[in-house]
């Protein structure tokens, strides 16, 4: 697929999606297939302080690499306008809050469902209280994501992202470093920094271009964003919904770095995590490719769906 | 391969010392099968016995000869998931030896030499205690203080994580007897392995080391002066940690638990967090106590800190196995620390009072007192 040379908001762009890239990095590879041979653009600010470490995507590939810079740039806004990062932190804290209240819902909800997702194979009269569960579960997860959307379109109306100087001119030196660039990288990293820093700069709008994002960066771009850790050494960490992401693709909900982060084996807490969900919910590994033209899902590698009942099987759009 | 039994042991003896070792040829040894496991020991004594440090059993369990060749056997029936440390105690012509077993290639080292290790079955030494080709590691750098408090020079020594960044404030934990931790709990292997994949944030870790232990870890008021109005502020001099209670966080084990407690409870206010493992908590309802004259001034501590707890911290972690006498101690230590406000974490492991017990708990006790970065992280 051949590199888009429009820059109108509304063109949809090529977006890859792929899993895990710092040890086996796909990037050349996917490059070469879109023939996309000048500049691309890096956005590495997940990784916070050390999102200039990118040694390794220069070495991946041979395209320059033009690193956003977005953390370090968005420290420079803070510093120059203080009450932007007074703003944000009351967010934070406001955000933290609803979370607070959340987590003790899902506690409870997770319980039940676990434990009758346990006798589903045993007892025939758990079906129906699953549904109902499921369906409350899912209510619950839908009101917090509608509170969390509410505080942070509060915030961004005193915000003003696309009026205030100081994120304008932020935004300005974002596009300026994007303006010979070809494509865009999204790593990932810390995805709520990512996100905000993505949302901050308005860089998706402003700056449309063919696009691959990975691991986390995968995450910020979906429809909304879950955190999930089957192993987390504290048990009671419940996979959580945290935020509306950048919609850029709709009607999968990815989970990449699966092997490291799910129980894929225990179709009990992979069905817990399916019935949650009303998209597809794939899974992703090193290898894993799911690729958009426009708004249409056309190419899947190495993605699994998880079902119902907790199993995965291959999964093709 | 199966795995033979004491009975199966006895009858091959009757066959004489060859028959045991080719029924036994091949196997790891001691024999464990589930919750059985068989000491077997080869050589020239009067009697052998199992010399252990498992609080509730028997401190002398005989080994019995095997007919009349040269190996000893004993069968114990031990939880799953046990780490137990042991010695054989070898007695011939009126002396007593203690040796590690020679068939057990598993040795556990501490201050005092090392000790022979069984794991249960359901027992593995976690991976993330175990040192990573090529990984990402931190540094240690040491230099020199002068203590009033003490009156002596003190070694410092520090580590300073991967991801240390001088333009960033770190979170600071403070280690009582840190170069044991270093090298008998591979402290700074498990703060590489839980800093690399985002399971804490990255650590400055002091390293305390004292020494007279216990006399300073005894709830001595110079040592906690010495903690707190000396060594915090020159490392809050030296490095960018979080200057704040909440970034500060000060542990140890046995009696560095002790310093920790009596420290935080003579200063409260300066450390948000405690990882107390295994900690000495010795204490007396009425009378006197039983262990010794280096409890004296723990127990004096105790009694006061239990009768007046304050707030020497908001979140303690404690840890102790169920095979340490000290089990008790920690148990009734919990609910008293709780009824205070204090938030406590508090985990049992089937070990006994030794550094791989305090290493293997320490991914639980770092990932609840700092956490938890990974959560957000996808690579």
């Amino acid at each position: 697929m051949p590199a888009s040379t429009s820059r109108k908001n509304d063109d949809p762009q090529p977006l890859l999606l792929l899993g895990e890239q710092r040890d086996q990095p796909r990037l050349q590879t996917a490059l070469e297939r879109w023939k996309i041979s000048g500049p691309v653009g890096l956005v590495a600010a997940g990784w916070e302080e050390d999102e200039n470490d990118d040694l390794w995507v220069r070495d991946s590939i041979r395209n320059p690499v033009i690193n956003t810079m977005l953390y370090e740039l968005a420290d420079e806004l803070f510093a120059r306008d203080p009450a932007v990062l007074a703003l944000l932190r009351e967010r934070q804290d406001h955000l933290r809050e609803l979370r607070d209240v959340y987590q003790i819902q899902l506690q409870h909800f997770c319980a039940i469902i676990r434990g009758l997702l346990i006798r589903r194979e045993t007892q025939r009269t758990v079906a129906e209280p699953l549904d109902l569960t499921f369906s409350q579960l899912r209510k619950v997860d839908a009101q917090y994501l509608t509170s969390v959307a509410g505080v942070i379109r509060k915030y961004d109306r005193e915000l003003s992202p696309k009026n205030r100087p100081s994120i304008v001119a932020y935004q300005k030196v974002v596009v300026k470093r994007l303006a010979t660039c070809q494509a865009l990288l999204i790593a990932g990293g810390h995805v709520g920094v990512l996100l905000n820093r993505l949302r901050l700069s308005r860089l998706l709008n402003q700056v449309p271009l063919p696009t691959i994002a990975w691991s986390g960066g995968a995450m910020a771009l979906g429809e909304v964003i879950f955190f999930y850790d089957h192993f987390h050494p504290h048990s009671g960490q419940e996979t959580e919904l945290s935020r509306h992401g950048l919609k850029c693709y709709r009607g999968v909900q990815v989970f990449p770095r699966a092997e490291q982060r799910l129980d894929l084996h225990q179709p009990v807490e992979m069905a817990m995590l399916a019935g949650r969900i009303v998209s597809r919910s794939l899974v992703m590994d090193n290898e894993s490719e799911l690729e958009w033209s426009g708004k249409k899902l056309i190419h899947a590698v190495n993605v699994r769906e998880i079902s119902a009942d907790g199993l995965l099987k291959e999964w093709r759009p | 391969m199966t795995i033979p039994n004491q009975q199966q042991i006895l009858v091959a003896s009757e066959a004489g010392d060859l028959a045991v070792a080719e029924l036994l040829d091949g196997q790891s040894l001691p024999l464990v099968d589930d919750d059985q496991v068989t000491f077997v020991f080869y050589g020239e004594a009067d009697s052998v016995v199992l010399r252990h440090w498992v609080f509730g059993l028997p401190s002398e369990l005989q080994l019995q000869r095997a007919g009349e060749t040269k190996w000893w056997t004993l069968t114990l029936e031990l939880p799953l998931r046990s780490r137990i440390e042991y010695k054989f105690a070898i007695r011939q012509n009126g002396h007593e030896q203690w040796i590690l077993d020679p068939q057990n290639s598993r040795v556990a080292h501490d201050p005092f030499g090392g000790n022979s290790v069984i794991h249960m079955t359901g027992y593995d030494e976690p991976e993330w205690s175990i040192s990573q080709q090529g990984g990402p590691q931190g540094t240690l750098e040491t230099w020199e203080l002068t203590s009033s408090a003490l009156e002596s020079t003190r070694q410092i020594r520090v580590y300073l994580p991967p991801r240390y960044r001088p333009n960033r404030r770190h979170r600071l934990l403070m280690m009582h007897d840190g170069d044991d931790y270093l090298k008998y709990s591979r402290l700074a292997t498990v703060l590489d392995n839980l800093t690399t994949c985002w399971e804490i944030p990255p650590l400055v870790v002091v390293l305390l080391n004292p020494h007279d232990r216990l006399r300073e870890y005894g709830a001595d008021q110079r040592h906690a002066a010495f903690v707190v109005e000396e060594l915090l502020p020159e490392i809050e001099r030296r490095y960018p940690v979080i200057g704040e209670p909440a970034g500060r966080c000060l542990g140890g084990a046995s009696f560095g638990g002790v310093a920790s407690l009596a420290t935080a409870w003579f200063y409260p206010g300066v450390f948000n967090s405690l990882l107390l493992q295994s900690g000495s908590f010795a204490f007396t309802d009425i009378g006197n106590h039983s262990r010794g004259p280096v409890f004296d001034p723990v127990v004096a501590f105790m009694n006061q800190f239990r009768d007046a707890i304050g707030e020497p911290a908001k979140r303690i972690y404690m840890s102790c196995g169920v095979y340490e006498s000290l089990i008790y101690e920690n148990r009734s230590l919990v609910p008293l620390l709780q009824g205070a406000g204090i938030q406590v974490k508090f985990e049992e492991a089937r070990d006994g009072h030794n550094w791989e017990n305090w290493r293997d708990r320490l991914r639980s006790g770092l990932t609840w007192l700092f956490p938890v970065p990974r959560w957000f992280y996808y690579e």
